[in-house]
């Protein structure tokens, strides 16, 4: 009982500790790539790209190096060039570049006075963004006199374009890409163009805009892109080795204070004899084969393939991401192939910038996934609800026991889930960032081998995997996200229905439950039994031993039910002669 | 020491005559029951069992030097028992001569089981007298008082049973229960209960359960291919038996029940009306119930009884391979699937007797109540209005551990067949006009 109150006091503990971390979110580093521009040499460029319209160009050599390039007819001397540190825009000279200074944080840009070309004012400018996105990012755009058309990463897959050191709004902008073919787009009332294509971004592009019949602005534009398996990529993986690092050692933290709780408790002290061990030493057979839950373990991990790493292995994938899926993956690793709906969900004043059409495809998709889908993509399509999975299996596999979650705990959970949910869609109302505070930015991001910088997100995701280590889906439990995927669950298309009269209460579905759902075993009326919190993950159909006592319906069709014969077969005396020799031998 | 002071109480005369009634009743019970019609020759290891533990008087067949420790009801997890390297045995009594001296140490309103119990202090039985511990739930007043009693005979330990199920804080009470009576366990047999003793014996019990779904499916075969008596007597072995003798034994009676299949050999013809036994806990020798359905040409087809069906039924759902995991899975499949009476709520019971009727096709419900079983008397109302719905017959018989009671009891099971045979033909007379 002293216990359970404790419990709840902790939970309201912790909502205040995070509403107020929340505000500071930026303050609580723990990590942050550093510029280090030295690493960059500072080469010329011999080949122009095809996407270069402008005559001033900036390319990455083999060996990451940064390259400048002009067309022939250029005087050199003329370039003028500038580059950003934390506080403000230098001009540079080429002493500064040769190793590049270390107060310069990977912004550079250049300038060549105005030219006649063709009878026309041609403006020539070259920018490049390179080095990592670090946690406080300063704005990318120079606003200096010099430069008065700049285009800028404005976030993820949209560009800024200014123009007089103003927002250039509802004007159209000629792309060239990296084919050397042109596109034009309209920027929107914020200056900016969206629908851009991935692959362009990546390649550098330049941007060409004539105000009027005599002028024409170009500007070479150049993103850091990487290839997988460089030193660039695997340099991406540090917090995340950071992370596991101070997770192993929360986990160390956790259980050796259970430990050390329990050998009070003299019915427990028994626990003191069990030894986490790795593999082997306890011989029960407990697996049962089941085809669905490998499916759903295949639909997991090609959930996880998909929006991590698709969209770059398979470059025509980036076709889809206008379309948004509610799962739990980090938009801020651009080779989703569909996009995850959290970006915008959590910056919901952002969403309505778009255009009509983007918001209508964005909120259709998702009432559709609401409606039909539910929480089944939180049990077979989350990236999320794999890690969590993945962490589960490990503890299984050192037989570490877990703990527990009562139905009080459960209960006491409930303010920690609302906390989330108000912070996930209204944070942002009050000038916060719910990415700031958002424990799943790592993997994503750093697995796909983007440079990104972790505040107070990396902390939580400690937080998370200490979580789901002893207590599986412990995210679940609390998820935002899949609380608005479940609120529709009675249009779901998967259903979980049960045979009252066949239950035997055996409460092996509320065992084996990640949500701990009780419902399921305690219902003795109605025949469907899916909730708002049910992932349709269908641990309970494969722990149920009786015949078809839950079934998961889609549509009115049974696609996985329990089964006697299924459950009970692990025990066929296949080896069971063998030991029974043995007892005999004795 | 105690119990030598219990024994020296009855004069050797006394115990001479207790031995020669006692084996005389379970020899003759035994033989009714292997009498009926056409039994499988797989049944024979299960009846010399019961022979040779209540006629013979022998001790269980155990492996040498392994100690036995008695327990009184099913929600005692045997996996535990063996993972300390002991053997469990069930020692929940049906004799009738046992009673008759269990009858002057007990309040008279006390069941008979309790009374026959406590009537083996007599000493004559090795089952008792080998135990080592005893391990008795508290799951009604009377097995609480008999648990005080039996302290002065033999080291005993109390499993406090949660009277109801709804919270989790019920089942973390019944795992520290367990968690209690390891270190118990463990001073008996000076072997410890580790993660892979503890495995092993879930992983017999499982086969032996594996065989018992087998089993189970035969048996609700209709014609029958085997007597409900029969069951009855090789359910109750169980508690006596290794379960991988129990599970081999089995095994080679499926095999048999399946070859009779194939035959259409059939122990009964499918006319007789299916009729499920419920309530008070029918013990070996005490088969008089069943037997007597079967004698009055109904057909035993399935019981809802704590030392039939009820004992293996439930498999037990490991979902996490700790120990701590599998002792609340112990804990969970002890408890809460158990459709005692003991539980405040108790509805699944009725839920569970139904489904019992679906599957197994009963045309009728006998719900048998021990003289002073109170727990199970309370349920019938409930049980007869649920089924009047269903259009089940049900008829509440009242027994005691003797047999001055049978031609009363023989009268009531008759007429009972006798009404279950005519709703079946005007049942079929209805189908046949229509």
């Amino acid at each position: 009982m002293k216990k359970i109150k404790y419990g709840t006091a902790a939970v309201w503990i912790i909502c205040a500790l995070l509403t107020l971390a929340a505000f500071f979110a930026k303050d609580f580093v723990l990590y942050d790539f550093q510029m280090m521009p030295s690493n960059y040499a500072y080469t010329r460029s011999e080949a122009k790209p095809a996407q270069a319209s402008s005559a001033l160009w900036f390319a990455l050599g083999a060996d990451r190096e940064l390259q400048y390039g002009y067309d022939d007819g250029i005087d050199p001397a003329a370039v003028l060039l500038y580059g950003k540190t934390e506080e403000e825009v230098q001009p540079l000279t080429s002493a500064d570049m040769s190793p590049i200074r270390e107060d310069l944080i990977g912004y550079f840009a250049a300038a060549l006075p105005a030219r006649q070309e063709n009878g026309r004012t041609v403006h020539d400018f070259a920018r490049a963004d390179i080095g990592p996105h670090t946690y406080e990012l300063a704005p990318r755009e120079f606003n200096i006199p010099e430069i008065p058309f700049e285009v800028a990463y404005a976030e993820r897959k949209y560009i800024q374009v200014f123009y007089q050191n103003q927002l250039l709004t509802d004007a159209e902008v000629t792309v060239t890409d990296g084919n050397g073919s042109e596109a034009v787009y309209r920027t929107d009332n914020h200056g900016w163009i969206s629908g851009l294509p991935i692959e362009t971004l990546r390649s550098g592009f330049t941007a060409s805009y004539s105000p009027d019949d005599q002028n024409v602005y170009r500007m070479y534009y150049l993103v850091e892109d990487y290839e997988y398996f460089t030193v660039h990529f695997f340099k991406a993986h540090i917090p995340l080795l950071i992370i596991l690092a101070l997770t192993a050692l929360g986990i160390v933290i956790v259980y050796f204070l259970r430990e050390w709780y329990c050998r009070k408790d003299p019915a427990y002290a028994v626990y003191g004899r069990e030894r986490p061990s790795f593999g082997g030493g306890n011989p029960l057979r407990e697996r049962t084969n089941s085809k669905f839950l490998l499916i759903r373990w295949l639909f997991l991990i090609f959930g996880f393939f998909f929006w991590t790493y698709a969209g770059k292995l398979i470059h025509q994938g980036q076709a889809l991401n206008q379309i948004a899926v509610p799962v739990f993956s980090c938009p801020f690793n651009l080779d989703q192939t569909l996009e995850s709906s959290c970006y915008y969900l959590t910056h919901l004043p952002i969403l309505f910038t778009r255009n009509w059409g983007y918001i209508l495809c964005f909120l259709g998709t998702l009432f559709l996934s609401l409606i039909f889908l539910g929480r089944m993509l939180c049990g077979f399509m989350c990236p999320l609800g794999l890690l969590q999975d993945l962490m589960d299996q490990l503890r299984k596999v050192l037989h570490i026991r877990p703990i527990q979650v009562t139905d009080r705990m459960n209960k006491a959970i409930q303010p920690l889930k609302w906390l989330w949910i108000i912070l996930f869609l209204g944070f942002v109302f009050v000038g916060g960032d719910f990415c700031d505070i958002c424990p799943n930015k790592v993997f994503s991001t750093a697995l796909g081998g983007w440079w990104a910088s972790y505040a107070l997100t990396g902390f939580l995701t400690v937080f998370l995997l200490v979580g789901s280590f002893f207590i599986k889906r412990f995210w679940c439990l609390m998820c935002p996200m899949g609380y608005l995927l479940g609120i529709f669950y009675k249009f779901n298309l998967f259903k979980l229905k049960k045979d009252c009269a066949a239950c035997t209460e055996c409460g092996a579905c509320y065992e084996a439950c990640p949500m701990r759902l009780k419902n399921i075993y305690t219902e003795r009326d109605k025949a469907n039994v899916q909730t708002v919190d049910c992932l349709m993950c269908g641990e309970c159909i494969h722990k149920c031993p009786e015949n078809n006592a839950l079934r998961l319906t889609f549509c009115g069709k049974d696609i996985y039910k329990s089964s006697r014969k299924a459950f009970i077969s692990k025990y066929a005396p296949k080896t069971s002669a063998g030991k029974e020799r043995q007892t005999h031998g004795k | 020491m105690a119990s030598e002071n219990h024994i020296s109480q009855y004069s050797p005369r006394q115990r001479e005559l207790f031995i020669q009634k006692s084996t005389r009743v379970a020899a003759s019970y035994l033989r009714r029951a292997e009498s009926l019609e056409d039994p499988p020759e797989a049944l024979r290891p299960f009846f010399d069992v019961l022979g040779r533990i209540f006629v013979d008087l022998e001790d269980v067949p155990k492996p040498v030097g392994m100690k036995t420790v008695g327990t009184y009801c099913v929600m005692v997890p045997s996996e535990l028992i063996w993972a300390a390297g002991a053997m469990p045995v069930r020692l929940c009594s049906g004799s009738y001569t046992a009673y008759t001296i269990g009858d002057d140490l007990v309040p008279r309103d006390a069941c008979p089981l309790v009374k026959s119990v406590m009537g083996w202090e007599i000493g004559a039985s090795p089952l008792y007298e080998n135990c080592a511990l005893m391990v008795i739930p508290v799951t009604c007043d009377c097995k609480k008082k008999l648990a005080g009693m039996l302290e002065q005979w033999k080291p005993t330990v109390t499993l406090h049973v949660p009277s109801s199920k709804e919270r989790d804080a019920d089942m973390a009470e019944y795992v520290r229960e367990l968690y209690r009576l390891i270190p118990m366990l463990e001073e008996v047999t000076g072997r410890q209960v580790t993660s892979q003793s503890l495995a092993e014996a879930l992983n017999q019990k499982g086969y032996a359960q594996y065989e018992m779904s087998r089993f189970l499916a035969y048996r609700q075969n209709n014609p029958p291919l085997l007597h409900g008596t029969q069951v009855m007597a090789v359910m109750n072995t169980f508690a006596y038996m290794p379960p991988l003798e129990w599970a081999e034994c089995m095994r080679r009676l499926n095999d048999e029940l399946e070859q009779r299949l194939e035959r259409k050999q059939f122990a009964a013809k499918s006319n007789r009306p299916r009729i499920l036994v419920t309530g008070s806990p029918i013990m070996y020798p005490n088969l008089k119930i069943p037997l007597l359905i079967e004698e009055m040409g109904g057909m035993l087809a399935a019981d809802e009884t704590c030392m039939g069906e009820r004992a293996l039924y439930d498999p037990l759902t490991v979902t996490d391979r700790s120990f701590d995991g599998m002792m609340r899975a112990l804990a969970g499949r002890y408890t809460r699937p158990c459709t005692c009476p003991t539980f405040t709520d108790n509805r699944q019971r009725i839920f569970r007797i139904k489904q019992m009727i679906k599957d197994h096709q009963i045309q009728g419900v006998i719900y048998h109540v021990l003289r002073g079983c109170l727990v199970y008397d309370y349920e019938y109302p409930v049980l007869e209005e649920e089924l009047e719905k269903e259009g089940i017959p049900i008829i509440r018989v009242e027994s005691d551990y003797n047999e001055e009671d049978v031609e009363q009891l023989r009268i009531r099971i008759e007429a009972f067949i006798e009404l279950l045979k005519l709703k079946q033909f005007s049942e079929q007379k209805a189908r046949g006009t229509a």
